[in-house]
């Protein structure tokens, strides 16, 4: 089984000002088991990096260039992704109903790009988020009728949200990412409980997080095997079309 | 039972009653079924956590942790809920509280605990050579009556006999920690907060793993995560059986404080 992590970060963290350069985050997925991620680098969406600049190279990864406001969209055709593209609106002052936005994701959908949205790198508390968490799943909420046909990752939602908010999490073209899940007792299986065990990927948050610890929690849960399957690994390979 | 069987039979020193709630039920389960050994308080009787309890509150508070140590005497280690404002009342509720098998103070946003209200509180511990678990953060603007690191430092300064068990590490762990690390009377707890990378490492580096204590705060946070800070944490196994189990079993004591022997 492949554990694949959705979920991980190079770069100076934001915040904390850590420093996780790509050989260490090479380390921590072999250490953790992970035999595939996707990483993109803190600097291109909270550092003032260009984005051609610093893609990482490595064993396992999936690179998933960080678009801010500021970005050139025509920068992204000259990036190799391939794969998808990561955003952060609760951080970053986009105006999510502007053209520059909907071309964005209108882009995404013609290329076949998976969009990652980030609710939460860490507890607000620490983090703040300049919007709300929950006007963003308003806002994707109303958007997603006309995009059936892009998938979209959430990351960061707390099992209040999504317990809040079912159909949104339930879309068929909507998978939650496990890092936030943090709490209750059982949050795994009450995450489960909500969205069923196809929709659900494991994320780590890595260098945020600790990377294992996603991984000790879905080993530990009591669920079928099948579903840890699913959950660590089997989800996302689905997702990104790797076999 | 966990895979590793190294992290069954532990002892998490910071757990929360409820009350009323399906949550307690959850925990109870998972202690059961993993052999885990738990430090319980209760902050309010009504289910809900009550920052400004009155006196009749703590006792029905207290008198709700003391019926699940009795249900659960191989497992449950009740901590006290006082709130310091009521003086002399509050440590008559600490002394009643030991005499029917409890093993240490809980105090949580009453006041800041180098408040000299706290103090006859200190010396209650001192003389039952019994911890005192002090929810402690770093915020800005701290909630009213709560305690930062600077705070217990000050009370442990102040009363070098007494054991304060810092929770949650002050949740700015980076931080927190630093500031209490001269002193060997401090512990701290690792206790809700998310699984942020490194916190167990830097506590181990700077307090020394004998400081250092599982704490899950469940039912509200994950235990399953909240362990995991521990077992996926860069430290050695031994340092992780330590702040697991053995420093837990070695402050409190457990038989002689509940008077079986």
């Amino acid at each position: 089984m492949m554990i694949f992590d959705v979920n991980t970060h190079v770069g100076r963290a934001p915040i904390t000002d850590a420093y996780t350069d790509m050989d260490r985050l090479l380390s921590m997925m072999k250490g953790a088991g992970v035999g595939k991620f996707i990483v993109s680098d803190f600097r291109t969406a909270f550092g003032d990096a260009a984005q051609t600049a610093l893609i990482p190279a490595g064993e396992g990864l999936i690179y998933l260039p960080g678009i801010t406001p500021s970005t050139d969209p025509g920068i992204l055709s000259t990036i190799e992704t391939e794969k998808g593209i990561r955003l952060y609106p609760t951080y970053h002052d986009w105006h999510l109903c502007t053209e520059e936005w909907n071309s964005l994701l209108d882009m995404a959908q013609n290329e076949g790009w998976v969009v990652h949205i980030y609710l939460r790198l860490l507890d607000p508390r620490l983090m703040p988020q300049s919007r709300a968490s929950s006007a963003v799943i308003q806002w994707l909420d109303a958007q997603l009728a006309g995009r059936q046909n892009t998938s979209f990752i959430i990351s960061g939602a707390n099992l209040s949200e999504v317990q809040d908010q079912p159909d949104f999490f339930r879309r068929n073209n909507i998978w939650t990412d496990t890092s936030h899940i943090q709490g209750p007792m059982n949050s795994l299986r009450k995450l489960l409980d909500v969205l069923g065990t196809e929709r659900v990927v494991f994320g780590s948050n890595t260098p945020c997080f600790y990377p294992g610890s996603g991984i000790f929690r879905i080993e530990n849960t009591p669920i079928s095997d099948s579903a840890k399957e699913l959950v660590l690994g089997g989800n996302a390979a689905n997702l990104f079309q790797i076999t | 039972m966990l895979k590793n069987r190294t992290y069954n039979n532990i002892f998490d020193i910071h757990v929360h009653l409820l009350g009323d709630s399906p949550l307690d039920g959850e925990f109870l389960a998972y202690a059961k079924s993993h052999g885990m050994r738990f430090g319980i308080s209760c902050l309010g009787p009504y289910g809900e956590m009550i920052a400004q309890p009155t006196i009749d509150e703590c006792r029905q508070s207290n008198d709700m942790v003391a019926r699940l140590c009795r249900e659960h005497r191989d497992l449950a280690y009740g901590f006290s809920y006082v709130n310091p404002v009521h003086g002399e009342a509050a440590v008559d509720e600490i002394r009643r509280c030991l005499d029917i098998g409890m093993v240490g103070i809980k105090l949580w946003l009453g006041c800041p605990c180098n408040d000299e209200r706290v103090f006859p509180i200190a010396e209650e511990a001192i003389r039952r050579n019994i911890p005192i678990l002090q929810h402690t953060w770093i915020r800005d603007p701290m909630l009213p009556g709560e305690s930062s690191p600077w705070d217990v430092a000050e009370l442990a300064q102040r009363y070098p006999e007494v054991t304060i068990i810092m929770a949650h590490m002050a949740y700015r762990w980076r931080q927190g920690v630093q500031v209490v690390k001269d002193l060997p009377n401090v512990l701290v707890d690792c206790s809700g907060g998310d699984t942020e990378l490194g916190q167990i490492e830097h506590a181990v580096e700077i307090l020394g793993a004998e400081r250092v204590l599982f704490g899950s705060d469940a039912p509200g946070r994950d235990i399953l995560l909240q362990l995991s800070k521990v077992t996926c944490s860069e430290i050695s196994e031994e340092h992780k059986v330590m702040i697991l189990r053995s420093n837990a079993e070695r402050l409190l004591k457990t038989a002689q404080n509940r008077g079986e022997e």
